[in-house]
């Protein structure tokens, strides 16, 4: 068992679809978390990504939220996001699902998963953070995603945290880590303010950067629903974290096969993962609900993902 | 109009120039980030080295047996002995050479090489001291090593780990960080490096003849004890070495005056420029006896913190002089080696 809520290596943020009926998506589920718990070294519940903009914070997503967290292993590290439209409701989603955490008995290693500038500026975000976590029982991962607020607040004057207030967000002890979903140069920047804590992470959020130049932390991966033994290996590799026996010429083969294999999938199914990944989880049979009013380019990629990945 | 060809000519110029700094920055962090883990553990596992009585065995396999060889050399020409074992020879009896006074530093990123856990035991049973360097301190190796020193980074420059990076990077910084330790904590000099490293150009260079390299005849700077400031001011222009040499009877060296002369002596005179050089030289200079060679003129004037030295015979006649910029190969003399 992990005890660490911030594990070094693969997360796998969960393609789950929440139906507007309410129904239980638990066999959805169960199937989904079994084809990952033995890949994974942690999982990622994302209405931000079941549930695009502002409708991240429905009732719909929530009971998903309360569903799987009942069902996920407790020996694997489980991040929520808690991310409202606003502060207030960042902490009722908080609250509430604390709430949830006790009714259930949930055990395993938890954290929040916040995405502050979704609905807070820069501007005093260490004094809000502070105050935030005073009112948490559980560890914070701040989020950095600047494509989610460009699509949401063109007029946000910034996209980022500021590394200056990184810097001083990184002396709250209960901040154990950051995902940043940005540009490579912004990464290292961040990488240099958290280094006055060893303890604290800097997970790559955007696939293509750890596909690229592998963040030593780990990665936030979607795909990794579709590919989880082949995203579970290059993470393993990339990350020092298994000996890679480069002498033996058919590891270094596996080895550049998984990675293209990811490569590949990640470049069909960038465009929309959101709607193409549970199209497929649904093609193979893994999730029951089925993705409508797919655009024609999103339905040739799910083609042509099925096509490469015929079974799962 | 600049033809589609040569556009993505110069795209794929500005990507290649683009990835490149990249990952030198990427590298060029992984060392940084090592600056604030370096602590008491890496000076520790200095102190057992300097102090242990036998020698430093570095062991690894793959890039950090590459890694590895690079720091046996250059502890080895800095005068700590070392030797490199490979783990699976090994394991095939060239654990023999290992015995108990030695230190056993080893190289594994991710602590759980197959080979290196192998001979761990053997290790332990010789009660020989153990030091890992290693990106994963929780590790197998990290924990049963006597004394562990983090050497991760923050993000590698390849992808999928098919070629370590800037973690091999970090390693070769952090085993420089042990050597150069080392180097001060031995009071180290150019004679020693002479010894132990007769080869390459630094070894070369040093093991000059100081005739060779030395300045003589009319670009020598000289002037009389009796010559005014100003004039000794001309000389030292003329001849560019920022110094002049101060002769008494019978060409024999009284002196020298440098900026550093002219510095002080305007501070106690007025006029200056109208004083006798010896007013304000400082009188037996150090000097190198005929026969040396440049490591020796090179510990001279390390130890002195000096940049120029007269060069003298047998009963203290002047025959030369040699500037630091002679004996680094930037002077008036090239070394074309």
């Amino acid at each position: 068992m992990n005890n660490s809520v911030t594990p070094r290596g693969l997360i796998c943020s969960l393609a789950l679809v929440p139906n507007p009926e309410n129904r239980s998506v638990y066999q959805n589920l169960e199937s989904l978390m079994a084809r990952l718990q033995p890949a994974v070294a942690g999982l990622f519940l994302d209405p931000m990504f079941w549930c695009p903009g502002a409708n991240c914070c429905g009732p719909a997503s929530s009971s998903l939220l309360e569903e799987a967290i009942g069902l996920a292993p407790p020996d694997l590290p489980l991040w929520v996001r808690i991310t409202g439209t606003s502060a207030e409701q960042t902490l009722h989603i908080c609250h509430q699902l604390e709430n949830v955490c006790r009714r259930l008995k949930y055990r395993g290693p938890l954290a929040w998963v916040d995405t502050p500038l979704f609905y807070h500026s820069n501007r005093g975000l260490p004094e809000y953070y502070h105050s935030l976590l005073a009112d948490m029982e559980f560890s914070l991962i701040v989020d950095n995603d600047p494509n989610i607020i460009r699509k949401i607040a063109d007029t946000t004057k910034r996209k980022n945290i500021r590394t200056a207030i990184l810097r001083k967000l990184v002396q709250e002890p209960r901040l154990v880590a950051l995902v940043h979903r940005g540009d490579l140069r912004r990464g290292i920047n961040y990488q240099r303010a958290v280094r006055s804590r060893s303890d604290f992470l800097v997970y790559d959020g955007r696939e293509s950067n750890f596909l690229e130049r592998p963040s030593a932390s780990g990665v936030i991966s979607v795909g990794a629903n579709l590919l989880p033994h082949e995203w579970r290996t290059i993470t393993l590799s990339s990350l020092n974290l298994e000996e890679t026996h480069f002498g033996q010429a058919s590891t270094f083969r596996h080895l550049w096969e998984a990675g293209q294999r990811v490569r590949t999938l990640q470049r069909h199914y960038q465009q929309a993962p959101d709607r193409i990944i549970p199209a497929v989880l649904a093609a193979w049979g893994l999730i029951l609900d089925q993705i409508e009013g797919l655009t024609p380019e999103e339905q040739k990629a799910t083609e042509t993902i099925l096509e490469h990945l015929p079974e799962s | 109009m600049v033809k589609p060809d040569k556009i993505n000519q110069r795209r794929g110029t500005a990507k290649i120039i683009r990835e490149a700094k990249d990952v030198l920055r990427i590298e060029a962090e992984g060392i940084y980030s090592l600056i604030d883990r370096v602590g008491t553990d890496f000076a520790e596992a200095v102190q057992w080295i300097y102090k242990a009585r036998g020698r430093v065995i570095v062991t690894g396999i793959g890039k950090s047996g590459i890694v590895g060889r690079k720091i046996v050399a250059t502890l080895n020409s800095t005068g700590t002995q070392s030797l490199f074992l490979h783990p699976v020879e090994a394991m095939h009896g060239d654990l023999g050479m290992v015995s108990s006074d030695d230190i056993v530093l080893v190289l594994s990123s991710s602590g759980e090489t197959d080979e290196l856990k192998m001979i761990l035991p053997t290790l332990k049973d010789l009660e020989t001291r153990i030091i890992c360097f290693t990106g994963n301190t929780a590790s197998t190796i990290g924990r049963n090593s006597d004394l562990t020193v983090y050497a991760g980074v923050e993000r590698e420059a390849c992808p999928f780990g098919l070629a370590p990076t800037a973690s091999t990077t970090a390693m070769l910084a952090l085993g420089d960080a042990l050597c150069v330790a080392l180097i001060n904590m031995r009071k180290f000099q150019p004679a020693d490096f002479r010894r132990c490293h007769p080869g390459g150009v630094l070894g070369e260079r040093l093991r000059v003849p100081i005739e060779i390299i030395m300045r003589t005849g009319t670009s020598v700077p000289r002037v009389q004890e009796e010559t005014l400031v100003g004039e000794a001011i001309k000389e030292m222009d003329d001849k560019t070495l920022g110094s002049t040499l101060v002769m008494g009877n019978g060409d024999r060296l009284v002196g020298i005056v440098t900026d550093g002369d002219l510095r002080r002596g305007l501070c106690s005179y007025e006029r200056l420029l109208e004083k006798p050089v010896k007013a304000i030289m400082s009188r037996n200079p150090k000097a190198i006896r005929i026969g040396g060679f440049v490591a020796d003129a090179l510990e001279i004037m390390e130890q002195n913190e000096i940049t120029v030295l007269p060069v003298v015979g047998a009963k203290g006649e002047l025959l030369g002089i040699i500037h630091l910029h002679d004996l680094l190969g930037k002077g008036h003399i090239k070394f074309t080696m």
